[in-house]
């Protein structure tokens, strides 16, 4: 279910919102997803090249977490991911986002190479697995109670943030990233992704919600699948 | 409240327990290169703009066949015969061969990144990685298949050429050591490196060409900074030019490079940056004393990198070529490697590949080997399956290292002192060997069942008697002449066997031997041995199993 957040976007009711790049790309223009989609579908060779450009850093770090975080076959597939894309670009309907579009070629590729090796599939929730049950149990409460401080010291913790985290589109990342690590004020991240301070806060808002709805299903699968 | 504690909880989550994960830039790298190959695929716009497009094909096609050049365009296709289109990008994950219509292959290692029909002008052009080319023979007059790589254009001769292509991606290299090994200046389109295994090629860049010949290797395109310029530092313009009349004749820019330490090599070598690399090993190379060919085989057992071992192993064959007498320093490297990789079958098989790149130098050290008593059975296998690899033009040197191997197992048995221990490890050992004679040559096999023939003749040991019938029974190439011969052999010794066990062997080696050899041929021997051993109840018995055996009546 935390895998398919990642389309949560396509419901999104402000899909034309210029997407949010990572922070040290937040000074370029923006175009709209139905202009991406159009110039995808054109074959535009600079359209391709910021597919790639955009989706690059976000698909690496969707496609680790899904891979044991084996970098290797990360690459592999990101690479395959990107070869396919470029290929069937004159296919992409523009009905999703590029970002949905491209995470559903790499699952794709994932489930393939799963296959290949003769793997279980395993599931998002195991991450947990080889963690302890404290750690499910506050990551869970994450709107209810203040995380421990030596839950916040814990391996197991980053490994589960940012497995999380690779499963919200990079704007919502993005988007959160700017506010809550590097602390920018609501009126930064308007003018850094040339929106109104309303926009910001509505994707802001969108992206606190995604995260943390991901938590408690995912952690709350791991306590499940010990008990 | 609930949004406080969730913006609270965020911010600490992020700022402390988040760890970005990041793409390499390699991986950037080959990812925009694919974007940027679908330049060159035809856009389509809409229907309409594709009809006319297509009109407009008809039309060029029909222009170019009429006004085709003399050099024929190859296509290629992918392992199960899909035709790749001219303009396509091919990953070597995804496709790890092609194939063109000429018969020219081409084996592409997983990084590498390739362009059929690029705009280069060439056939295939190789933007990334590593890819192994084989072009075949041509009649007079045809066309090649012609590779471009960062800029330069490689022509294999008509008569065929085995080459390797490395492309050193611009990104894969850190600024420091741009910097440092082009004295600041920037490279266009990467490095190449060719590695020549067979035949020969024309190597063609802008600023000149030159001929690469088997087993030659070129780090560089023509034109490009020679390494050893590379590596002394820029020079800065602080002084005004001699005058006319006394600057002297222009001379190529190669300077001497200061003398780097074993360390610095090595640190160079497990660097990850390819042309640091390639650097470290050209260096060795120029310095081909022990201490370097000591280096570089202890680099490739540590190598995880196959793109890596795979200039190393050529560096040691070229080493080897320019200075034979390293091949016992070497071979000693890797067979302690093979003594010690019980644990590390990793290793072991590194080091494996080492000894063959050592190619015959490394025949004397493994034939040493395996006749130690002391080797371990594994080891053994291992070392003979590099013999099993060695050319047939070696078969000579190959026979005599398995009949000394043979021997030394021979004496064990012969030990009264050996213990059951060294008894066991030897017959494992036979083993390895008689393995090592089926894996050849079916050409050789009259020869190297000569070979199990004499042991089996002399062993005393009936396990190492069954794993010497295994073995012949594996020389499927033996001659009807020489079958012949060692079946007389055996069956005129067999009445002298007192083991019944062994005699048992030697039934079923002449069994072995006689397969296709008509009855006729070996039956009156049989007869003639039983009205000879006729009051012998033993011997009858032997020949009567022996006659069962065989199928006579």
């Amino acid at each position: 279910m935390a895998e398919r957040m990642a389309g949560g976007e396509d419901r999104s009711p402000t899909e034309g919102f210029p997407p949010l790049v990572p922070p040290t790309d937040m000074q370029k223009p923006q175009q709209s997803c139905e202009t991406t989609g159009q110039a995808i579908r054109a074959r535009d060779p600079t359209a391709l090249r910021q597919l790639v450009e955009d989706h690059l850093d976000p698909l690496f770090a969707f496609v680790f977490h899904r891979v044991d975080r084996d970098r290797v076959a990360a690459e592999e597939v990101v690479q395959e991911t990107f070869l396919q894309a470029v290929r069937s670009a004159g296919r992409f309907r523009g009905e999703s986002t590029a970002w949905t579009w491209i995470c559903g070629i790499a699952r794709k590729l994932i489930l393939g190479r799963r296959r290949r090796v003769r793997r279980r599939a395993v599931p998002f929730s195991d991450l947990l697995l080889d963690s302890d049950e404290e750690i499910a149990q506050a990551l869970s409460r994450i709107e209810h109670e203040e995380i421990p401080e030596r839950i916040l010291e814990r391996r197991e913790t980053r490994r589960f943030v940012g497995a999380v985290m690779s499963t919200l589109p990079p704007r919502y990342q993005a988007g959160l990233l700017a506010r809550y690590r590097d602390g920018k004020s609501l009126e930064e991240l308007a003018r850094d992704a040339n929106t109104t301070v309303k926009g910001a806060e509505s994707l802001l808002h969108r992206a606190r919600r995604a995260f943390a709805d991901a938590f408690p299903i995912v952690a709350g699968r791991a306590i499940g699948g010990r008990r | 409240m609930s949004k406080d504690i969730l913006e609270r909880n965020l911010a600490r989550l992020l700022a402390r327990a988040y760890e970005p994960v990041t793409a390499p830039a390699s991986l950037r790298t080959r990812c925009l290169a694919l974007a940027r190959a679908e330049q060159r695929e035809p856009r389509r716009a809409s229907r309409r703009a594709g009809r006319r497009v297509a009109t407009m094909l008809v039309i060029a096609a029909a222009w170019l066949f009429l006004t085709r050049p003399a050099r024929d365009v190859l296509a290629f296709a992918r392992a199960d015969g899909s035709v790749v289109a001219a303009g396509t990008l091919v990953s070597g994950r995804a496709v790890p061969s092609l194939t063109s219509d000429a018969g020219d292959a081409l084996r592409l290692e997983p990084e590498s990144v390739l362009a059929v029909h690029s705009e280069a002008g060439a056939d295939v052009e190789v933007l990334g990685g590593a890819v192994l080319c084989e072009a075949v023979a041509r009649s007079r007059g045809a066309a090649t298949m012609r590779v471009a790589v960062a800029g330069s254009r490689l022509s294999p001769s008509p008569e065929g050429c085995r080459f390797t292509v490395l492309l050193v991606e611009d990104a894969d290299m850190g600024p420091k050591s741009k910097s440092w090994l082009i004295g600041g200046s920037a490279l266009a389109a990467g490095t190449a490196a060719v590695v020549v295994y067979a035949g020969s090629l024309q190597w063609e860049a802008d600023a000149g060409g030159l001929t690469l010949a088997a087993g030659q290797t070129a780090l560089r395109a023509p034109g490009q900074v020679p390494l050893a310029a590379q590596v002394a530092p820029p020079v800065a313009v602080t002084e005004p030019p001699p005058p006319e009349e006394a600057r002297p004749e222009p001379q190529a820019p190669i300077r001497t490079a200061p003398p780097l330490s074993a360390d610095q090599v090595r640190r160079l070598l497990a660097s990850g940056e390819r042309l640091d690399q390639v650097r470290a090993i050209d260096l060795l190379l120029q310095a081909a004393t022990a201490e370097a060919a000591q280096l570089l085989a202890e680099s490739l057992l540590a190598c995880n990198d196959p793109v890596l071992a795979a200039l190393l192993q050529e560096a040691l064959a070229k080493l080897i070529g320019k200075q034979p007498e390293l091949a016992q320093d070497l071979a000693q490297v890797f067979m302690a490697a093979l003594t010690g990789s019980e644990a590390d079958p990793g290793r072991a098989e590194t080091a494996i590949s080492g000894l063959a790149a050592m190619g015959i130098a490394a025949a004397e050290p493994l034939g040493a080997f395996l006749a130690n008593r002391a080797t371990a059975p594994e080891a053994a296998g291992r070392a003979a399956s590099v013999l099993a690899e060695l050319g047939g033009e070696h078969r000579e040197v190959v026979a005599q290292k398995l009949r000394s191997g043979l021997e030394a197992a021979l004496l064990v048995f012969d030990d009264p002192l050996a213990q059951d221990a060294d008894r066991e490890r030897t017959r494992k050992k036979t083993g390895s060997l008689a393995w090592l004679a089926g894996r050849r040559a079916a050409a050789e096999h009259d020869q190297l069942a000569q070979v199990l023939v004499d042991s089996l003749l002399r062993t005393g040991d009936e396990p190492q008697a069954g794993t010497l019938v295994w073995g012949l029974g594996h020389l499927t190439g033996v001659g009807l002449p020489e079958r012949v011969r060692l079946l007389g052999t055996l069956l005129r010794a067999l009445p002298a066997q007192k083991n019944g066990g062994i005699a048992q062997a030697w039934v079923r080696a002449a069994k072995a031997l006689s397969t296709g050899v008509p009855p006729e041929q070996f039956a009156p021997m049989i007869d003639e041995l039983a009205s000879l051993y006729a009051n012998d109840p033993n011997i009858a018995a032997k020949l009567t199993r022996l006659r069962t055996e065989l199928g006579l009546r």
